[in-house]
């Protein structure tokens, strides 16, 4: 509670010292949700007018009239669900702009311009200062996002569409869960720990930027292998609903797995030769079931969470050994 | 007052190999309650060790200590105002006066900073100050801070004579009034002297001078006459015009006034004589000298 208290004054001074950015960044979330719960509240009216209509999307009511009226209903669904997409994405890109606002102006501009000779000679430690720089973000962009990705949940669940989101998409598993959380805090502390390293506003800020954003497409890439996937083999695979394909592949007798690309480009009537020359006798399929969602979620936000606690400690031990 | 304000062991600091050294072996000891001149050329180290002292940067060498602990320990009880006189660009001036109270709260003094910042536009943003508006506001923050210390990095070289007069004159007040130690800086002697009971002439990265004004003026003397033998004294300058002798000399024991015309020096001539005399070995008077280290860990 001590610590609260002390970073009271602090925390207070860099609200009041960027407050222009957080109107804006406080606009926009609002704005957000207020058109995610008009999207929904659209969507539903849509899929709710199309239901009355009686026409089916798949041609089976048999009414010519109904082909327009079931293109205007996907289309619009469709236009939807893009919105959503959209949103998704800013959210995604989110951390990364945070942390090139954290490293250049909210820290490393505070050591060129020199304006820590005054923060650091007030009542408070360094240490303090760079704590309430990284308490105030933490706070409200843990919050923010919280009731963005929340609002996206909600609105996108709200009416059953013809283009589902399934969980595994990028732009819905990003979103969901605690993986978004753990990609803000990542983005805060290395933004501090790049701003006390770099010193320089525009460096700084773009070195952030990169950093965060390749680690961003690293975990794009690489998420689906932080969990072991479920496997099915046989002659012809069962493929299950709402799963998500790692990958597929031949097998031979010996259990040896092939790549896809083996008899790949064969013609249909020489396939069975092909996969006689191979020894091919079955195929594989690794796959997340979507009760993989919460360990894949939470390996990747731990994995984060440790690199984020990496660089700030090594952002405190810095400061420490710069000011003594 | 018995306590040093500012105690340095064998302070050195080097910025990288490439920018050389801005302070080495720097010993020296400041009793608190003084007003001090830190005086000396420009890239003599002034700027170096008052941000040692008020813990912005942390010493390759030595050690410095500040009202009986080390300068981040002493954070709350010490004000500093860099060259620059950096402020926050973005806020306005009630802002940065609502901030030195948020950031100090257990000192902070409304009616102290007002004092200094009366005058100052308000609502006007910092970054339309011009620069002696910004150096009353970073005093204003200062004082308002109700230091024991006053780190003052060349305070006054933006203002016009009547606004220097004016707040050396309310610095002076507060020293006066709580006892407040006062370290100001200045490669331009005049603008001190007067106001200050004590002196660092700081050369090189060393020491060069340091005690109260009085004893080391009373130290020194001008010596004029034919020219002879200054033995025992320690010559600091000496000029010679024909026959006749001026010199500045270290008093080592009593001058013979008859054969001398002796006058005390003026604190700017000494001043001078020392910085272009390199080789003139240093004075700390015994209160500017900073005890040993073991003296220091016992006490």
């Amino acid at each position: 509670m001590s610590t609260l208290t002390a970073l009271r004054g602090p925390a207070r001074v860099v609200v009041r010292q960027h407050r222009w950015t957080l109107w804006i960044a406080g606009g926009l979330a609002l704005l957000t949700v207020a058109g995610l719960i008009a999207l929904a509240l659209r969507s539903a009216h849509v899929a709710e007018v199309f239901a009355a209509s009686e026409c089916r999307t798949d041609g089976a009511d048999g009414n010519r009239e109904c082909m327009q009226v079931a293109r205007n209903y996907l289309d619009s669904m469709f236009t939807y669900r893009r919105l959503f997409e959209d949103v998704a994405l800013a959210l995604m890109a989110l951390p990364v702009l945070l942390s090139g606002f954290v490293a250049g102006p909210l820290i490393a501009r505070e050591l060129e311009t020199g304006t820590f000779k005054l923060s650091w000679t007030q009542s408070v430690s360094p240490a303090r200062w760079l704590a309430a720089r990284l308490a105030v973000p933490a706070v409200l962009l843990l919050a923010g996002t919280g009731v963005v990705s929340a609002s996206l949940y909600q609105a996108r669940s709200h009416t059953e569409s013809p283009y589902p989101s399934e969980w595994h998409a990028m732009h819905v598993f990003s979103t969901t869960g605690t993986v978004l959380a753990g990609h803000v805090l990542f983005a805060l502390c290395v933004g501090a720990l790049i701003g006390i390293l770099v010193r320089r506003t525009l460096l700084a800020l773009a070195l952030s930027v990169l950093v965060t954003g390749a680690v961003g497409v690293a975990f794009a890439g690489l998420r689906a292998h932080l969990w072991p996937p479920s496997t099915v083999s046989g002659t012809s695979l069962d493929v299950r609903e709402n799963i998500w394909w790692v990958e597929t592949g031949h097998l031979t007798g010996t259990g040896e797995r092939l790549s896809q690309d083996v008899c790949a480009d064969v013609s249909e009537s020489a396939r069975a030769r092909c996969f006689a020359d191979n020894g091919i006798t079955g195929h594989y399929l690794d796959y997340h079931p979507a009760s993989h969602f919460w360990p894949l979620q939470l390996v990747e936000t731990g994995i984060l969470l440790a690199l984020a606690a990496v660089a700030v400690t090594v952002a405190f031990r810095l400061l420490r050994r710069r000011t003594g | 007052m018995t306590g040093a304000a500012i105690e340095a062991n064998g302070l050195g600091m080097a910025y990288g190999r490439r920018r050389g050294r801005a302070l080495s072996d720097c010993s020296f000891r400041l009793p608190a309650g003084r007003i001090c001149a830190l005086v000396g050329p420009n890239g003599a180290g002034k700027s170096t060790l008052l941000a040692l002292a008020a813990g912005l940067l942390r010493p390759t060498e030595g050690s410095v200590r500040v009202l009986g602990s080390t300068p981040a320990e002493a954070r709350a009880r010490i004000a500093y105002v860099a060259q620059d006189k950096p402020l926050y660009p973005q806020l306005t001036v009630a802002d940065t006066l609502w901030a030195g109270a948020e950031l100090n709260p257990a000192t902070w003094d409304r009616a102290a900073a007002d004092r200094v910042a009366g005058p100052l536009p308000q609502d006007a943003k910092v970054r339309t100050l011009s620069g002696g508006q910004r150096t009353r506001l970073a005093l204003a923050l200062a004082l308002g801070k109700r230091p024991e210390l006053m780190l003052l990095d060349e305070p006054m070289a933006d203002l016009d004579p009547l606004v220097r007069h004016q707040l050396m004159g309310v610095l002076m007040a507060e020293a006066a009034e709580h006892g407040t130690t006062i370290v100001m800086s200045s490669h331009i002697l005049t603008e001190l002297e007067g106001a200050c009971d004590y002196l660092l002439l700081v050369e090189g990265g060393r020491v060069r001078l340091g005690g109260e004004s009085e004893d080391i003026l009373a130290a020194h003397a001008v010596l004029t006459g034919q020219v002879r033998d200054l033995a025992p004294h320690t010559v600091v300058e000496s000029r010679t015009t024909g026959r006749q002798l001026t010199a500045l000399v270290r008093k080592e024991g009593p001058l013979d006034d008859t054969a001398w015309d002796v006058t005390e020096p003026s604190l700017e001539e000494l001043l001078l004589a020392h910085l272009r005399s390199p080789e003139a070995p240093a004075l700390l008077t015994p209160s500017a000298r900073a005890r040993a280290r073991e003296e220091v860990v016992a006490a």
